[in-house]
């Protein structure tokens, strides 16, 4: 009973106080719920917490929460809803409108660095998984490098090769080059979602827990971002333009989003730091 | 003057007799008040550390883990004056009325 009051006073007061204010509020109610009979009569720990809390400090958090949420959900789920109305105001894949991916994932990115170098805690051992979750997204972000870079060197035989790859569908109705674009853009459409619902997890976690956490957010955002601008290039790119290649086309990408890939692990760097 | 001053009044007082452990405090409050929920005595005692009325220090602990202390400031005492001077006023009112 001491320990499940405790873990959800921990919740509550490291979601709803500032950092040090929830460390002072932790360690009184470890003293308090030592004794066995004030134990028995302990308020739940919403209502410990919440005469507590202060609304400037956990409105600024909420607010700074609702950004960096909406950030990371809006772009991830953008490409899922290509052709819709509302979501062409981000993300207009295939039609070569506006795309505003880069600068909403900046925006989500820098918030998240700066509010958890200011305001995280960093504990001792960081949870196994971060490594891991990185290690998904540092996937994801090779696998979309590899991509353009496989289309930049020799994009017929890259086209053949993944037609070959992927015979087991069945036959091919349309150009070979619209199989070739089609599965890899759906793969990044549709694992776009999976880690931003990673990446806003893991900024609960870095609320709650270690700041590091913070990490896996600014990768998330990195791996959804270049996947997503991919998908965006990939959707208006006129591969029967003679004056432009399909490979020099790539190798723009390539060159472009390993530029992006880097800024988004020297960021991911710094949250570990 | 509310039953939330007489608490804050007793805390006060309890500190004024000399530095406490916050456990201490709020389970002798609790058995003074004992239908005041301890999260409302707690939730004193943060605001009147917040306000600088109390100040926190980890005292020298023997065994197990440092125990944390609370003191009263100088502002502190002088808000137990306030209210002491406050409950002397209503106390001499009612006295006045004949309230035993």
């Amino acid at each position: 009973m001491k320990k499940t009051y405790l873990a959800r006073l921990e919740r509550w007061a490291r979601w709803m106080l500032p950092r040090a204010e929830a460390e002072d509020v932790i360690a009184d109610y470890r003293d308090i719920a030592a004794d066995p009979e004030m134990l028995r009569g302990l308020d739940k720990p919403r209502n410990v917490i919440r005469p507590l809390t202060q609304k400037k400090p956990y409105y600024t958090w909420l607010a700074a929460f609702a950004v960096m949420a909406v950030c990371i959900l809006a772009v991830g789920f953008s490409g899922t809803f290509i052709g819709y109305p509302f979501w062409m105001l981000l993300f207009d894949g295939g039609r070569g409108g506006p795309c505003y991916v880069p600068q909403v994932a900046a925006l989500g990115a820098i918030t998240a660095l700066v509010w958890f170098r200011l305001c995280g805690r960093k504990e001792e051992r960081l949870s196994r998984a971060v490594p891991v979750l990185l290690g998904v997204c540092l996937l994801c972000i090779a696998g979309v490098l590899l991509f353009c870079w496989a289309c930049s060197r020799d994009f017929e035989a890259f086209t053949n090769a993944w037609g070959t790859m992927t015979a087991w569908i069945g036959p091919n109705k349309d150009l070979p080059i619209s199989r070739s674009f089609y599965l890899p853009r759906m793969a990044m459409c549709y694992g776009s979602p999976i880690l931003a619902l990673i990446g806003a997890y893991s900024l609960i976690k870095a609320r709650m827990g270690d700041r590091r956490w913070a990490a896996v957010y600014v990768l998330a955002l990195t791996a959804i971002t270049i996947s997503l601008l991919v998908v965006y290039r990939t959707g208006y790119m006129d591969v029967t333009d003679t004056n432009t290649t399909v490979e020099e086309l790539s190798r723009q990408m390539l060159f472009r989003y390993s530029g992006i890939a880097a800024i988004g692990l020297v960021g991911t760097g710094v949250s570990l730091c | 003057m509310l039953k939330k001053d007489l608490v804050e009044l007793a805390l006060l007082h309890l500190l004024s007799q000399g530095d406490q452990y916050g456990y201490d405090l709020l389970r002798r409050l609790h058995a003074v008040f004992p239908d005041t929920q301890e999260s409302a005595i707690y939730a004193l005692l943060r605001g009147l550390c917040r306000d600088g009325c109390l100040e926190q220090y980890q005292g020298a602990a023997s065994a197990g883990p440092a125990r944390k202390y609370y003191r009263l400031t100088d502002a502190g005492m002088g808000r137990y004056g306030g209210l002491l001077k406050q409950w002397r006023a209503l106390r001499d009112a009612l006295a006045e009325l004949g309230v035993a």
